[in-house]
């Protein structure tokens, strides 16, 4: 890890992947992540789950970096029905904070807002995202996105089609 | 063998001559189909409401919503699970309100009346004044029990009609897929942490089909199954499945094929990695020794997907899910979605099977948002376009007997099964012969 990662440089970087995200350029926001990078979105209606592991509990979505990739390919087939056409979305972030470091990466929490509008409806997806951040050749990358949602049951939302 | 009268709600049309099976389709929108089925399907049916590793010590306890009435769930000091109606007999307030745990009593937040989780007893007013010594000398006021609550191989099923036949002749020939599941694992199965609530746009019958229609799997699902031939190192896995789907009487049905995308129980594919290899072989061998080859075969090879009449589904296919969907009126369906796991699971294959799992049907998966996709979809359609007819003809025979026929596993014939139990019971049939 060379240098430390200032909050403003953080949240720079998250607006970066927030608008990445809208604007459906998935390949460029594949990019963010390293290639140990992970992308975790845990079971709703949890306690922990900051600190809930994939490998005993059912999550959402639990994506190494392979998977990260077929992810995205995926929604950028017209096969992807669930998202086909893409839904607008809107992912606002806020509450950006620094929660510090360690060999594996700087800690970035932050609060987040995404809207995704598709058929006459607006649907919010809130919750908390924690990031494992380092820098790679002088600039942020992603080891690791966790996105964890303040909702006790899939309602109204029923599925997570999207990226959050 | 008896055939069952046909025909009785003017719903399903079955014309055997031009081998048609259509479904009107205000079924899936008419407010007054939605209370028939209510009051019906399920109030007279059995109904899944949970698995034995969900209370496992005496006190645990669950609540959930089954058939539209809330219940809590919990195991007594006599290993019995028992279900009551979580609500307190004095004003109707909600009186439990975690979603599980383990307790001896529960106290009502409003006046604070206490029960006995085990025995449903009321224990305590908070006040005795004002009411005679002997107030609940008949249990009037003791927690309401769901009239019947039986267990199939540690699924637990209620039943709020009590003069229902037993589960085990309700389930007809659904107990030898039942069996085929319970039997992976010598040490039984269990609900892994994690499962889901989940309420999505359209008719619930929509989930049902979709759920033992391997047809659309090609098509709706194609994004998947190229994620899968990646992964099989570039093989066309649609073009390797063969199987049948059967009714099993009573509107219960399955689809069983043979697909090489891999088991945790018990089919080794490369993707899983060569240190689990041993780990899937053992597993096999051992169910070669309890079943012997061919059962041994049919169990760890095969994958299945099962309907329980008229809304539990299992699918026994890349991992293990249990789910039951309810309506929420017409056009909104509910679902609880449990992924199981075998107990003492190697932590690898824990993970291997979760990881198969959610990508194919958790609710972020590569397929199941596809799959609601299709039911909003289809409600759109049925909700803005003229009256029309569904059709559930695919591999339809002139001469087949609805409740047990059997055909290709694209084909239909396990979903006419389905429907045909469905039309005899929202047509009035009292009981149900197997």
């Amino acid at each position: 890890m060379s240098g430390i990662i200032r909050r403003e440089e953080a949240e720079d970087f998250l607006y970066l992947e927030a608008r990445l995200l809208d604007e459906w350029r998935l390949e460029d926001w594949e990019r963010l992540f390293t290639d140990d990078g992970r992308y975790l979105v845990p079971p709703v209606g949890i306690d922990n789950p900051a600190s809930a592991d994939p490998a005993n509990m059912l999550f959402l979505v639990a994506d190494d970096r392979t998977r990260i990739h077929q992810r995205v390919l995926r929604l950028m087939k017209k096969s992807a029905h669930a998202e086909y056409p893409h839904s607008r979305t809107r992912h606002c972030i806020t509450n950006v904070e620094l929660r510090g470091h360690d060999d594996v990466g700087t800690k970035v929490s932050a609060a987040f807002a995404t809207y995704r509008v598709r058929r006459r409806e607006v649907i919010a997806y809130v919750g908390q995202l924690l990031y494992t951040l380092v820098r790679v050749g002088g600039t942020l990358a992603i080891r690791e996105k966790r996105a964890c949602l303040d909702l006790d049951v899939l309602s109204p939302q029923g599925s997570l089609a999207f990226i959050l | 063998m008896t055939r069952a009268p046909e025909q009785r709600t003017g719903l399903v049309q079955i014309d055997r001559e031009r081998l048609r099976f259509r479904v009107d389709r205000r079924t899936y929108s008419d407010p007054e189909v939605f209370r028939r089925e209510r009051d019906t399907l399920f109030r007279r049916c059995w109904l899944y409401a949970g698995h034995s590793s969900e209370f496992l010590q005496a006190g645990d306890f669950v609540t959930r919503t089954i058939g539209g009435f809330d219940l809590i769930l919990a195991r007594d000091r006599g290993g019995q699970v028992g279900a009551f109606y979580n609500a307190c007999t004095h004003r109707g307030s909600t009186i439990c309100r975690e979603a599980r745990g383990n307790a001896r009593v529960v106290t009502c937040p409003y006046h604070g009346w206490v029960f006995d989780l085990q025995s449903g007893q009321l224990r305590d007013k908070a006040t005795k004044s004002g009411y005679p010594a002997d107030f609940n000398f008949d249990g009037a006021y003791d927690l309401r029990r769901v009239p019947r609550i039986e267990a199939y191989r540690d699924f637990h099923f209620i039943n709020y009609d009590s003069g229902a036949v037993s589960l085990e002749q309700y389930l007809a020939g659904a107990v030898e897929y039942l069996d085929l599941v319970a039997d992976q694992s010598d040490s039984g199965l269990e609900v892994i942490a994690g499962g889901q609530e989940l309420y999505t746009p359209g008719n619930w019958k929509l989930l049902i089909e979709n759920s033992y229609d391997a047809y659309h799997g090609p098509t709706l699902h194609r994004s998947y199954f190229e994620f899968l031939d990646t992964r099989a190192s570039n093989k066309n896995m649609v073009a390797t499945q063969r199987g049948y789907g059967l009714g099993l009487g009573n509107g219960h049905g399955a689809f069983e094929i043979e697909l090489n995308s891999g088991r945790p129980v018990a089919q080794w594919i490369a993707p899983f990695g060569e240190e689990a290899k041993p780990k899937i072989e053992a597993l096999k061998s051992a169910l070669v020794n309890r079943f012997g080859d061919a059962r041994a075969e049919r169990i760890a090879e095969r994958q299945r997907n099962l309907i329980v009449f008229p809304n539990l589904v299992i699918n026994d296919n890349i991992g293990l899910s249990v789910r039951t969907v309810y309506p929420q009126g017409p056009d909104k369906l509910m679902a609880y979605v449990w992924a199981l796991g075998t107990r003492n699971e190697d932590p690898l294959l824990r993970k291997i099977r979760l990881d198969n799992y959610l990508t194919f049907v958790g609710p972020g998966g590569f397929a199941t948002p596809d799959d609601f996709e299709a039911f909003a979809l289809c409600q759109r359609g049925v909700d803005f376009t003229p009256p029309s007819w569904s059709d559930i003809s695919k591999g339809m025979t002139r001469d087949e007997d609805l409740l047990r026929a059997k055909a290709d596993f694209t084909d239909e014939a396990q979903m006419r099964g389905w429907w045909a139990q469905w039309d005899r019971m929202l047509g009035g049939a009292e009981r149900l012969d197997a």
